[in-house]
C-alpha cells in the first residue's frame, strides 16, 4: 500500500521511496497492527507538536511493496512456527542481498512466549514422544526432569540457558570455564506436584534451533524488542537502517538492582517470556566466593511487568519509554550478579537478605533486632553451637536452617506446654479433648 | 473450467495471512476452502504447561487485536469458579478497556474496505481514529497493544500513580484553567487531579472520533458497491451459528453483554444495533453504530472515573481459587468468545478450550462467498472481519 499521497508534497521531490516488504510469520496481530499504524499515521512521542513530526518524516519516505525482490528493507515478525517458517524458507532466496533486514518483536527475536510451544506436526516423532512426556508431567511425575539432559539439538542442560542464544552463554559471562549449576529454587517446598522447572525438556529446543537457523540465514541488521514494539521504535529502526547508522547504546527498558535481590527465583518462575534466568556461578578455587547470576533477556521480554509487580523487594523496574534497538540479540541481555554469603548455621552458600528488605519488613534497621526477638523469641541451641549468639542471627540463616531452627523452637514450646499439662490437670489442654481424658 | 485462486497470503501488513482458496466458475465463486495453521502457536497446549501467572499473559497474546476480550474471559472464568467478586471499579476499568478495544477493532474492517475501495481521505481519517483509540488504550493501561491490564481478582491498572504518563507531553496542557502543571508533580498516593487530567485526556480523544465517523457515513457507507453483495440470510446465519456483528447484521440481536451482563455492563445504558439485510453494507453499518454505542458507554464510565479511582482495583489479599470446570463467555469485538477451563486440584490448568468468534464465522464466510462475483471477494472477506490470530491460536 502506497501512502505517498498523505505526506506533505516535499516528499514527492525525493528520488525514490524507501520500499519495504513486510513478512508476517504468524504473529498474534500485535506487531502487524503497529507496523500498519506506523506507515499510515504520524507516530510521534510528542503529540502536541505536529511541526516537529513533519521534519522527522521529511528524511524518509517509505512505501509498502508486494515484491520481496525489489525491497530495500525487509521487516520480519511473528512466531515462525512450522508452517510459516516453511513459507519463509521459500521466501529467503527471493530477498535481495542488498536489502537491509529488520526483526521486530519478542517472538521473532528469541521465540518469546512460544519458546516451548508445540509447533511440530504429527509426522515428527519427537512430537509424540514429548506429548506423552507432558501428560506424565501433568500427573505429578517429578522425575521428569531426568529427561532434560542431553537434548539432541542444542545440548543444553541448564534451565537458565534456555532463553539464551547458544553462542553467548559461555562467552559473555565473567568466568568463562566455570561450572554452572542451576540455583535450587527456594519455593519448591510448597509447589504442586508437577514441577515446572522441568519445562525446558519439551521439544521447544528443537523448534527453537530451527527458528534460530532461519533467523541466522536471514541475518537481521537490527532488532527491535517489545511485544509489540511501539510504532515510533520501529520507525526509528527503519531510519537507522535507511541512513546506515548504528543505534546508540541506550539504557534498556529494564533496570535490575542486585542490592535488593533475594534470589528467590519468583520472577523466573512467573516470567511468561522465559526471559529471566537465575543460576549460581561458582568461581575457581576452593574457597572462592560464588555469586548468583541473574540475567534478563530483554529480547524475550514481553514487558508485562509481572516481575516488577510480584518482586517482593522491588529489585526489578521496567520502563516503557525508551526504544529498544540493538544490532545483536545478545546485547539485549541485562546482567546482575549477587555475591553469596555462607549460612552461619550450615555453612552453605546463600543469598544474603538485603538490608532494604529488612527495613521493609521491620521498619528501620535500628528496630530490627528488637523486632526479630519479639517475633521469633530465642534462637535454638543449634545456632548457638555454630558460634552465633544473639537474636538477629535468626535472619542471617539460610531458609532451611531457619525452618529447622523454628521447628526446634516450636518443639521446645510444645514440650513445655505438654509438661505444663501433665503437672496441672485442670488446665485445658490442646493435646487431649476433655472426653478422652480418662483414657489417657 | 474452474480456476483455483489462493487469496494472497502475504499482503504486507494489511490483511490477514488467512489462506482462503476459492474456485472461480464463469466469474463467480464456486467453492471456498479455508486452510488454517499459518499462525498456529499452540497456545492452548502451552497454557496447560504453564502456571496461571504465565497463562494470564499468554492468553492475552491469542489475538493482538481483541486482547481484552480474551484476558477478561479467562479472569472471569476463574473468578466464577472461585466465586470471587471483583471490586466494582475494576469491573468498570475492564469494561472501559473492552469498549475502547471494540472501537479500534471495528475500525479495522472499515479501514480495509476503504483501502480496497480507494477512498483515501476516508482511509486516512479512519487511521487517525484508530490511533486515537490506541492512544486511549495507552493512557489507561500503559500499552497500545497487548495491554497486560487484567488479573484474577481485579485489574493491574495503576490509576493512582501511572508511571506511563510521566513522559507523556501534552497531557499537562489539558488542564481546564490553562495553567500547565508538569505531570511529574502530579504523582502521589491518590491524586484526584491526575485522574481528572486522565479523564480529560480520554474525553478529548473521544471527541476525535466524531469527524472520522462522519466521513465514514458520508463516503464509505454511501459507496454503491457495498449494497447487496455478500448476503448472509437469517436462515444461513442461524444454521452456521454466526456471531457478533455478522449475526447482528443478519437480524439476530444476540449480544453477551446484554445476555450475561458481565463486568459493569448491567450498570450502563447501551443498545444493540441490529440490521436485517445481511449484506456488506449492513455489517459496516452495524459496526459504525456499535462504535457510537461504545463511545456512549465510555462517556458514562469516564463520568464516574474520579470516584472509582479512590477505591482499590484489586482484591486484597489475593483470592483463593477453587478447582473445577467452568465455561465463560464474553462479547469480543467479533462476537462471542468462549472459554472452557478445567482447574486441577493443584490449581493448574488441566484443560483449556478457546472458542473464538472467527471460528464460528468461518462457515458464514464460506456461504457468503459462494456464488458471489470474484471482484467482490475482498470486500466480503473484509466485511466479515476474520481474525487469523484468534482462529489459529
Amino acid at each position: 500500500m502506497n501512502v505517498e499521497g498523505r505526506y506533505p508534497p516535499s516528499y514527492a521531490k525525493a528520488s525514490r521511496p524507501y520500499s519495504v516488504f513486510v513478512f508476517n510469520a504468524g504473529s498474534c496481530g500485535g506487531c502487524e497492527i503497529e507496523i500498519l499504524s506506523l506507515f499510515t499515521h504520524s507516530n510521534q512521542a510528542d503529540q502536541s507538536d505536529p511541526s516537529d513530526q513533519s521534519d522527522r518524516l521529511d528524511k524518509l519516505r517509505c512505501e509498502f511493496i508486494n515484491q520481496p525482490e525489489a525491497a530495500d528493507l525487509i521487516i520480519l515478525f511473528g512466531s515462525l512456527n512450522q508452517e510459516s517458517s516453511q513459507v519463509f524458507k521459500e521466501f529467503l532466496p527471493r530477498f535481495s542481498p542488498d536489502s537491509r533486514r529488520l526483526l521486530v518483536g519478542a517472538c521473532a527475536i528469541s521465540g518469546g512466549l512460544y519458546q516451548l510451544a508445540d509447533q511440530l506436526t504429527d509426522d515428527d516423532p519427537v512430537n509424540d514422544h514429548d506429548d506423552n512426556d507432558h501428560d506424565d508431567n501433568n500427573h505429578g511425575d517429578n522425575n521428569h526432569g531426568d529427561n532434560n539432559h542431553g537434548d539432541p539439538v542444542s545440548g543444553h542442560d541448564s534451565p537458565a540457558s534456555d532463553h539464551d542464544e547458544p553462542s553467548l552463554t559461555a562467552q559473555d559471562s565473567p568466568g568463562q570455564d566455570s561450572p554452572v549449576t542451576p540455583l535450587a529454587p527456594v519455593i519448591t517446598q510448597n509447589s504442586p506436584a508437577h514441577d515446572y522447572s522441568a519445562r525446558d525438556s519439551f521439544h521447544g529446543n528443537l523448534i527453537q534451533s530451527l527458528r534460530r537457523n532461519l533467523i541466522q540465514e536471514f541475518s537481521p541488521d537490527l532488532y527491535v524488542a517489545g511485544c509489540p514494539p511501539r510504532p515510533e521504535d520501529i520507525w526509528q529502526g527503519i531510519q537507522y537502517l535507511a541512513s546506515g547508522t548504528r543505534p546508540p547504546d541506550e539504557a534498556g527498558k529494564m533496570e535490575f538492582r542486585p542490592g535488593l535481590c533475594l534470589g528467590c527465583g519468583l520472577c523466573q518462575k512467573i516470567c511468561p517470556g522465559k526471559a529471566i534466568g537465575l543460576r549460581i556461578q561458582e568461581m575457581e578455587g576452593h574457597d572462592a566466593q560464588p555469586s548468583c547470576l541473574v540475567e534478563f533477556n530483554q529480547g524475550a521480554c514481553l514487558f508485562c511487568s509481572l516481575c516488577e509487580q510480584l518482586c517482593p523487594t522491588g529489585a526489578i523496574r521496567i520502563f516503557g519509554h525508551s526504544p529498544l534497538l540493538r544490532s545483536k540479540p545478545e546485547e539485549f541481555i541485562v546482567r546482575g550478579s549477587i555475591p553469596l554469603i555462607r549460612c552461619p548455621g550450615c555453612g552453605k552458600w546463600m543469598v544474603a537478605m538485603p538490608e532494604a528488605f529488612y527495613s521493609k519488613l521491620f521498619g528501620s534497621s535500628s528496630q530490627l533486632h528488637a523486632s526479630s526477638s519479639q517475633l521469633f523469641g530465642s534462637i535454638p541451641d543449634r545456632i548457638g553451637q555454630a558460634g552465633q549468639t544473639g537474636q538477629s542471627a535468626w535472619l542471617e540463616l539460610c531458609p532451611s536452617c531457619r525452618r529447622s531452627a523454628s521447628a526446634g523452637h516450636l518443639k521446645a514450646a510444645a514440650e513445655a506446654l505438654y509438661h505444663l499439662h501433665k503437672t496441672s490437670p485442670y488446665l485445658h489442654s490442646p493435646f487431649h479433648s476433655p472426653s478422652k481424658k480418662g483414657e489417657v | 473450467m474452474p480456476v483455483p485462486l489462493p487469496l494472497d497470503l502475504y499482503l504486507p501488513a494489511v490483511g490477514n495471512p488467512l489462506k482462503i482458496e476459492y474456485q472461480i466458475h464463469s466469474g463467480r465463486v464456486s467453492s471456498v476452502q479455508v486452510s488454517l495453521g499459518y499462525a498456529h502457536r499452540g497456545i492452548e497446549k502451552l497454557a496447560e504447561k504453564q502456571n496461571l501467572w504465565q497463562d494470564l499473559v499468554l492468553l492475552q497474546r491469542v489475538c493482538g487485536i481483541c486482547t481484552a476480550a480474551h484476558t477478561t474471559c479467562f479472569c472471569q472464568a476463574l473468578e466464577k469458579l472461585g466465586d470471587i467478586s471483583i471490586p466494582q471499579p475494576a469491573a468498570f476499568i475492564r469494561t472501559l478497556v473492552s469498549e475502547i478495544e471494540r472501537i479500534q477493532s471495528h475500525l479495522l474492517p472499515l479501514i480495509f474496505l476503504a483501502n480496497q475501495l480507494d477512498l483515501s481521505s476516508c482511509l486516512s481519517s479512519l487511521f487517525e481514529a484508530r490511533e486515537s483509540a490506541a492512544m486511549m488504550l495507552f493512557l489507561v493501561t500503559g500499552k497500545r497493544v497487548n495491554y497486560d491490564f487484567n488479573q484474577i481478582g481485579g485489574v493491574r491498572v495503576n490509576l493512582k500513580n501511572p508511571q506511563h504518563l510521566k513522559d507523556l507531553k501534552g497531557l499537562e496542557n489539558l488542564k481546564g484553567d490553562g495553567n500547565p502543571v508538569p505531570i511529574e508533580t502530579l504523582t502521589g498516593d491518590v491524586n484526584p487531579y491526575l485522574i481528572e487530567t486522565l479523564t480529560r485526556a480520554l474525553l478529548s480523544r473521544l471527541d476525535e472520533f466524531d469527524r472520522p465517523l462522519e466521513t465514514v457515513n458520508r463516503s464509505l457507507l454511501m459507496h454503491p458497491r457495498l449494497k447487496g453483495i455478500g448476503i448472509l440470510s437469517l436462515q444461513d446465519c442461524q444454521s452456521t451459528s454466526a456471531t457478533g456483528p455478522v449475526a447482528r447484521a443478519s437480524g439476530i440481536g444476540q449480544d453477551i453483554r446484554k445476555a450475561a451482563g458481565y463486568a459493569a455492563y448491567p450498570k450502563l445504558d447501551f443498545q444493540i444495533p441490529v440490521k436485517s439485510t445481511g449484506d456488506v453494507l449492513a455489517r459496516c453499518e452495524v459496526r459504525v453504530l456499535e462504535i457510537g454505542e461504545s463511545i456512549r458507554m465510555i462517556r458514562q464510565i469516564l463520568a464516574s472515573l474520579p470516584s472509582l479511582a479512590e477505591s482499590p482495583l484489586l482484591i486484597d489479599p489475593a483470592p483463593t481459587l477453587t478447582p473445577g470446570a467452568v465455561t465463560e463467555s464474553v462479547e469480543a469485538p467479533r462476537g462471542e468468545n468462549l472459554y472452557r477451563i478445567t482447574l486441577s486440584d493443584h490449581l493448574h490448568l488441566e484443560q483449556i478450550q478457546i472458542k473464538t468468534p472467527t471460528e464460528r464465522n468461518l462457515e458464514a464466510l464460506k456461504i457468503t462467498l459462494t456464488d458471489s462475483y470474484a471482484e467482490d471477494v475482498p470486500l466480503i472477506v473484509s466485511s466479515l472481519d476474520p481474525c487469523y490470530a484468534c482462529v489459529e491460536r
